[in-house]
């Protein structure tokens, strides 16, 4: 009788226990849901009120007749425009094709800033700008009414981000919010025009045009033998070389992989050009033991590995050290100018003082004999016009890219100001001042930003 | 053989509750305690973080590329901004998804990856994406112009 009401009472527990342990999870999971349906919904109607924003606020600019207004109107617009991007990235959209609309906000608000800059600047904006600007309303219409109509399924329930089965029993899913967002993307793909202008977003920036490489078409086997020379000179033993593959990116290039005999695993991997067989850059990915070489001695080696690579007449610009190994920047001169849109780093193992990286993809990229103007302001000049508590170490010419890759010739001033130190980049054709980039020193080397 | 009944009730009875208990007082893991002041290093740890968790395995090449696919998309237009933003985007990267980011601990050579990466190092020349094309993934992908293949993935623009 007892051992029973025992079994019973033991069984009812059991249950119970099963049903709070299911319940608890249960409620959790759909609380986490919720959180993430709420956050997702944010998003979404965040991105609703940004392209409308962003809709009224193109047209007004085009109507206003004051350019200070009109500059407040452009500024707002490149607000409103990252806040559009960082509506759509915070919606899981991150396995979708995205990247048009992104691009496009991105695009809109560059663009408007840019244009802001020019009115600022007192240059001419072009009848194409203004065509331009048209074209970015025209799109934001339609994306503005899409949106509003996605925007009454989501009221009306019919739409949801979590796609789930619609009931215990149904297999009826919602459709997504998902889907819907990424059509509209696929249509801006096809409508948007792809833009050319002074940014860092515009599409130029992103596939520049290679300028450095010389020489001609060269095959696997003199890839590989230009390969072996290099690797002769940063390791003693004799390594296994193989082509692993041939890459197809803005510069095509074979990769090359050196291996220790009886290793899985390649211990040297360099990629050398197509056209004219130059070695891009390289790795020794062998682990570096600690520090015994001076940082010194590892800047000197780096300095006569860049010349016995034929890259002559460099200047070392930087160095940052991690770990046990030292990397220096070094930037090409043409006369006195110093061009630092062509560096080459490279990476010595303090240790033991040997090459373990080399990377020449941007010298290869833009490195060409350039055109420079003559500067139409003196050395004196520029020293007239700095504030006058700088004290100035020293000045040099210098050849800057700006985030639309167009190359700018400048005075750099070394200056000081108390104990901090700043390179300052004044144009050394109409005398503005470009860029100013802060130097740090801290125990990894010396820091610009 | 009484006895041993009761131990085996009261063991599923404990379990049951057990269950019960963990569900509720479970805490997610990712917690940001081994974050670092500076940017850099911030920048640093998240990004061989997300080597770990994307490309463990795979040759240290590929996984350069994985972390240069990461600062990439940070500079391009048709993606956020920030390394944070990039890596945390919602359903972007299966290692975030599934929370491997933040159970595997990036070894030594992630970090040299990572920071071989931050460096200016890309063996991709300027991919966007990454992706491996022995798993089943969405077709759109497939658009993308492949630049080079490294290991395990596919490096695209």
């Amino acid at each position: 009788m007892l051992k029973r009401s025992f079994v019973w009472i033991a069984s009812l527990l059991v249950l119970g226990a099963l049903v709070f342990g299911y319940w608890s999870v249960y409620a959790r999971a759909s609380s986490a849901e919720n959180a993430l349906e709420a956050a997702y919904q944010r998003g979404f109607y965040n991105l609703l009120e940004h392209v409308n924003n962003l809709n009224l606020l193109i047209s007004k600019s085009e109507v206003t007749s004051s350019d200070e207004q009109r500059i407040m109107l452009l500024t707002t617009i490149w607000h409103q425009s990252e806040g559009a991007r960082n509506s759509i990235a915070s919606m899981p959209l991150g396995s979708r094709d995205m990247t048009n609309m992104q691009k496009f906000f991105a695009q809109l608000g560059d663009f408007s800033y840019r244009i802001a800059e020019k009115l600022v600047k007192k240059q001419d904006v072009t009848a194409d700008d203004w065509a331009k600007m048209r074209d970015f309303r025209k799109n934001i219409q339609s994306l503005s009414q899409e949106l509003r109509r996605l925007q009454d399924d989501v009221a009306a329930g019919k739409i949801k981000w979590q796609e789930k089965p619609d009931g215990l029993f149904s297999t009826r899913k919602i459709k997504g919010m998902a889907d819907s967002l990424e059509s509209l993307d696929q249509r801006l793909k096809e409508q948007a025009p792809t833009i050319t202008y002074d940014g860092p977003f515009s599409d130029h920036v992103e596939s520049p045009t290679v300028k450095g490489l010389t020489g001609k078409r060269v095959s696997e086997s003199e890839a590989l033998d230009s390969a072996r020379r290099v690797a002769n000179k940063i390791v003693k033993d004799d390594l296994k070389a193989e082509i692993a593959g041939k890459t197809k990116g803005n510069i095509t290039a074979y990769t090359v992989e050196f291996k220790r005999e009886g290793n899985a695993v390649p211990d040297i991997i360099m990629d050398v050009s197509e056209i004219g067989g130059h070695v891009i850059w390289f790795l020794n990915t062998r682990e570096i033991e600690s520090s015994r070489v001076a940082i010194k001695q590892a800047v000197d080696n780096a300095k006569a590995f860049l010349e016995d690579m034929d890259y002559k007449g460099f200047e070392a610009t930087g160095s940052l050290r991690e770990n046990n190994t030292i990397t220096v920047s070094f930037v090409p001169k043409q006369g006195d100018v110093l061009l630092y849109p062509d560096f080459i780093k490279v990476e010595v193992a303090l240790d033991t003082g040997e090459i373990v990286g080399f990377n020449a993809s941007a010298y290869l990229t833009f490195h060409t004999e350039r055109n420079l103007p003559e500067p139409k302001i003196t050395e004196e000049e520029v020293r007239e016009k700095l504030r006058e508590n700088l004290s100035v170490e020293r000045i040099r010419m210098a050849l800057i890219p700006d985030e639309a890759l167009n190359e700018k010739l400048c005075y750099e001033v070394d200056v000081k100001l108390d104990s901090d130190r700043y390179l300052i980049y004044i144009n050394a054709e109409n005398g503005n001042e470009e860029r100013i980039l802060k130097v740090v020193e801290t125990d990894k080397g010396t820091m610009t930003m | 053989m009484k006895n041993k009944k009761i131990v085996i009730f009261l063991m599923i009875i404990l379990i049951a509750i057990a269950t019960g208990v963990t569900a509720i007082h479970f805490e997610p893991k990712a917690k940001a305690e081994r974050y670092a002041v500076s940017s850099w290093q911030g920048d640093h740890m998240l990004l061989a973080r997300l080597v770990a968790g994307e490309a463990e395995g795979e040759p240290y090449a590929g996984q350069v590329g994985v972390a240069a696919v990461i600062l990439n998309r940070a500079k391009n237009p048709r993606f956020p901004s920030t390394i944070a933003d990039v890596v945390f985007q919602p359903g972007a990267f299966e290692s975030v998804s599934n929370g491997l980011i933040w159970s595997r601990y990036p070894s030594r050579t992630h970090f040299e990856a990572a920071r071989q990466a931050l460096d200016g190092w890309d063996p991709t020349y300027g991919c966007i994406f990454f992706w491996n094309p022995y798993k089943p993934v969405r077709g759109w992908i497939w658009t993308r112009t492949i630049v080079t293949q490294i290991g395990n993935h596919v490096f695209a623009k």
